[in-house]
């Protein structure tokens, strides 16, 4: 039980980054995850795609030690990362990021404070942090915003801040929760392409919680179907819209715009 | 059960209290939002505190010299307000008035970062919660609560002595000597004592309150508004407590 330090690199890169086996989750009476297995491989792009409320952004938050299942085994990085403390859960966060669904931005500080952050927790220059701050707002399109408060942008522009923050302590593993729900289609197309840009660019490997299908086949290879509490479907899309559950065609016939 | 919740929500503070204390003996609190933090407590609620203590001293000093006057006495009237105010009327009011003001705000402030995912945030980004949002407003308090008080203190001697103008024959010199000479330093220390453990107690409910908020905009009131319950009569309970000590360590 716990960490495995001085992990094999070689060994590493070749086991699945994420792995999820017999995952169950319930809060009260509510069964959110009922038997969930997942593989994510390293530097693949994932979708899970499923109903509002039925336990997609929780997947998220176990992986992220935000949230502890109640059976099952989570493993992350090769470590088993199932019952972990807070302290043991340090090194495996260093290594992940998350973008959360409103962003979750830090409203008493500036949006440059914000994009720092992660790198001032590495005790990482001032000079430093400075300029990846203003690589990581470029990259994202927001140049030179690093005075403004975040209650000045709109929401487009808080997710693209957000995105900066994930990406500026370049980890291995991203995680985003529904990173275009409630935006315009053009502003929703922009994100999920830089998201996309980042897994091409930096390698990173991506798990894209969301029920928007356009976004969904921008950024991933492969898709996952949450509903009853299990994986009903995965694979590609095409496999997936002629997939057999009812539930998973009619979501799919549902997001087609005639 | 209504009791065994109740008794679970009591574990749940005292482990949060702990895990508070905690982060403060391991030096873990950050300074920055500590400086901030007082910054804003201290005059944010300057205001309101001394406004409270001006008017009450005065109405009380009205009340009171009335009384006395049944007995040609109202020229005692200084000393009584003195010795209330600083052992009783100063503390408590600066208290409750701190708890409406920045108890409130700090559980407001807190259960909507819990509510728009920043604590989660700040969890996966390595930060801990308790060195970077509680323990900065828990010391903050505790350090400005005495502070607050010792100046209602004298905002509320002194509005007493404006009121007695009007009424008794008082001299500034004279309404002062009588004010300070019934106080003892036990006094004033338990004056100290009672203001450190409110600042305690407020902000130890505010800021669990607002940690343990559910994901409503509804739950966020229902935090406000208990805060301001259970943080008053925590005071009145911490006082109660802490009067019985002072009088039993002064052999009264």
């Amino acid at each position: 039980m716990g960490i495995s330090g001085g992990s094999n690199q070689e060994t590493e890169s070749t086991l699945p980054i994420v792995e999820l086996r017999g995952v169950h989750k319930r809060f009260g009476p509510q069964v959110v995850l009922d038997g969930v297995d997942l593989k994510v491989l390293r530097g693949s792009s994932l979708a899970i795609l499923g109903g509002s409320g039925t336990g997609k952004s929780v997947i998220l938050k176990i992986l992220t030690g935000l949230l502890r299942a109640d059976r099952g085994e989570v493993r992350l990085f090769g470590t088993d990362a199932s019952r972990l403390s807070e302290k043991e859960w340090e090194p495996l966060r260093r290594r992940a990021g998350m973008l959360f669904q409103a962003g979750a931005l830090f409203d008493s500080l500036s949006v440059g404070e914000n994009v720092a952050f992660p790198l001032r927790e590495r005790k990482v220059s001032p000079d430093r942090i400075r300029q990846v701050v203003r690589e990581r707002l470029d990259w994202v399109g927001l140049a030179g915003t690093e005075e403004r408060s975040p209650s000045e942008l709109s929401g487009g522009m808080r997710k693209r801040v957000a995105l900066a923050r994930t990406i500026v302590s370049d980890p291995e593993l991203i995680l985003y929760d529904e990173p275009t729900t409630g935006l315009d289609p053009l502003t929703s197309r922009r994100i999920a392409e830089l998201i996309r840009e980042i897994g091409d660019r930096m390698g990173t490997t991506s798990i894209v919680v969301t029920h928007d299908l356009i976004s969904a086949s921008v950024v991933a290879d492969s898709w996952v179907f949450l509903g009853d509490g299990r994986f009903l479907a995965s694979g590609s899309p095409e496999e997936m819209r002629r997939s057999s559950p009812a539930e998973v065609r009619d979501f799919f016939e549902a997001g087609v715009f005639r | 059960m209504m009791t065994s919740r109740m008794l679970a929500t009591v574990g749940d503070f005292g482990f949060f209290s702990a895990g508070v204390f905690r982060s403060l003996a391991r030096g873990g609190v950050s300074w920055r939002v500590l400086i901030r933090q007082m910054e804003r407590v201290g005059i944010e609620s300057l205001a309101v505190v001394n406004l409270c203590a001006f008017f009450i001293g005065m109405v009380l000093v009205i009340q009171i010299a009335a009384m006395l006057s049944r007995f040609g006495a109202q020229t005692e009237v200084s000393a009584i307000i003195g010795v209330s105010f600083v052992r009783e009327i100063g503390p408590v009011f600066a208290a409750i008035m701190y708890a409406g003001r920045i108890g409130t705000g700090i559980a407001a402030e807190l259960g909507s970062m819990v509510v728009t995912e920043q604590v989660d945030a700040l969890r996966v980004m390595g930060a801990d919660p308790a060195d970077r949002l509680v323990a900065p407003r828990v010391v903050a308090s505790v350090l400005m609560v005495p502070a607050l008080t010792a100046v209602a203190d004298l905002v509320g001697i002194f509005s007493g002595y404006l009121a007695t103008w009007y009424s008794v024959d008082f001299g500034p010199y004279e309404y002062l000597q009588k004010a300070m000479g019934q106080l003892t330093r036990l006094d004033l220390l338990s004056s100290l004592v009672k203001a450190t453990f409110f600042g305690l107690t407020i902000s130890l409910v505010a800021t669990y309150m607002g940690m343990r908020v559910e994901r409503s905009t509804e739950s966020v009131g229902a935090a406000t508004t208990r805060t301001m319950v259970v943080g008053v009569l925590g005071v009145l309970v911490v006082d109660f407590l802490i009067t019985k000590v002072f009088l039993a360590l002064s052999g009264r």
